[in-house]
């Protein structure tokens, strides 16, 4: 039951990326492009989808901790994240340029990144702990690692975003 | 020291223009705006200038430093 579930997850995956990666290559010639805009909208969902993967991956590596990364589900946790980037990504070669966003906007993500940064290294110090006394196991610590980082990544763009 | 602006003034002489719509023609988003009227975010030197171009008016007419003591 397991290999066929990790298999579904799998197909899923690949069928993803291709279809990104078509999308990414046949949207900006289309007629589509037009649709495809950088808007304080989509810097809101983006972040918003940030947090919901942030939250989603850490209960269920919570949870599911054997299944997590035996499954692949953290890929698949992490892919409407994988996904809203890859929209930005169109629209940067839609506009044929990198600076889609403002320059508050860009700010902003520079002092979450420090944020993250500075929260990951406790973080992790933590994580080890735990890893060393058993309570999380095997290569549980990466799903840990990556949803923390992401969840405190978009929460702080978005407070600081919306913090005037 | 304190960069303040009179931007929200300028809006208003200018047929109560929305930050919105300054916004758009800025290019900037409305959030962005929002902040630089509440003085929480300092702008580049560019966007003060494209905003002090937009208004017709000089950076120094937009944007004023004041002492935060008094």
């Amino acid at each position: 039951m397991e290999t066929h579930i990790e298999k579904l997850i799998k197909l899923t995956l690949l069928a993803v990326i291709i279809l990104a990666g078509l999308s990414y290559w046949l949207i900006p010639k289309s007629k589509l492009s037009s649709k495809f805009q950088m808007n304080e909208k989509v810097f809101i969902i983006t972040q918003s989808i940030g947090i919901l993967c942030g939250v989603t991956g850490l209960f269920i590596s919570f949870i599911y901790p054997q299944y997590i990364i035996e499954l692949h589900l953290w890929e698949l946790i992490i892919m409407p994240y994988f996904i809203i980037h890859m929209y930005w990504l169109i629209v940067m070669k839609i506009r044929k340029s990198t600076e889609i966003l403002d320059e508050k906007q860009e700010y902003d993500m520079s002092k979450a990144g420090g944020i993250t940064f500075a929260i990951s290294i406790p973080a992790m110090v933590i994580i080890f702990m735990l890893y060393q006394n058993e309570i999380v196991k095997g290569l549980t610590w990466f799903s840990y690692y990556i949803f923390i980082s992401i969840l405190i990544y978009s929460s702080s763009t978005l407070l600081y975003f919306k913090k005037s | 020291m304190k960069l303040c602006n009179n931007i929200k003034r300028c809006r208003f002489d200018n047929d109560d223009m929305s930050q919105e719509a300054l916004a758009k023609e800025i290019g900037v988003s409305r959030q962005t705006i929002i902040s630089i009227e509440k003085s929480k975010y300092i702008p580049s030197t560019l966007l003060a200038f494209k905003i002090a171009r937009f208004f017709n008016k000089s950076v120094e007419e937009i944007f004023y430093v004041i002492n935060e003591k008094n």
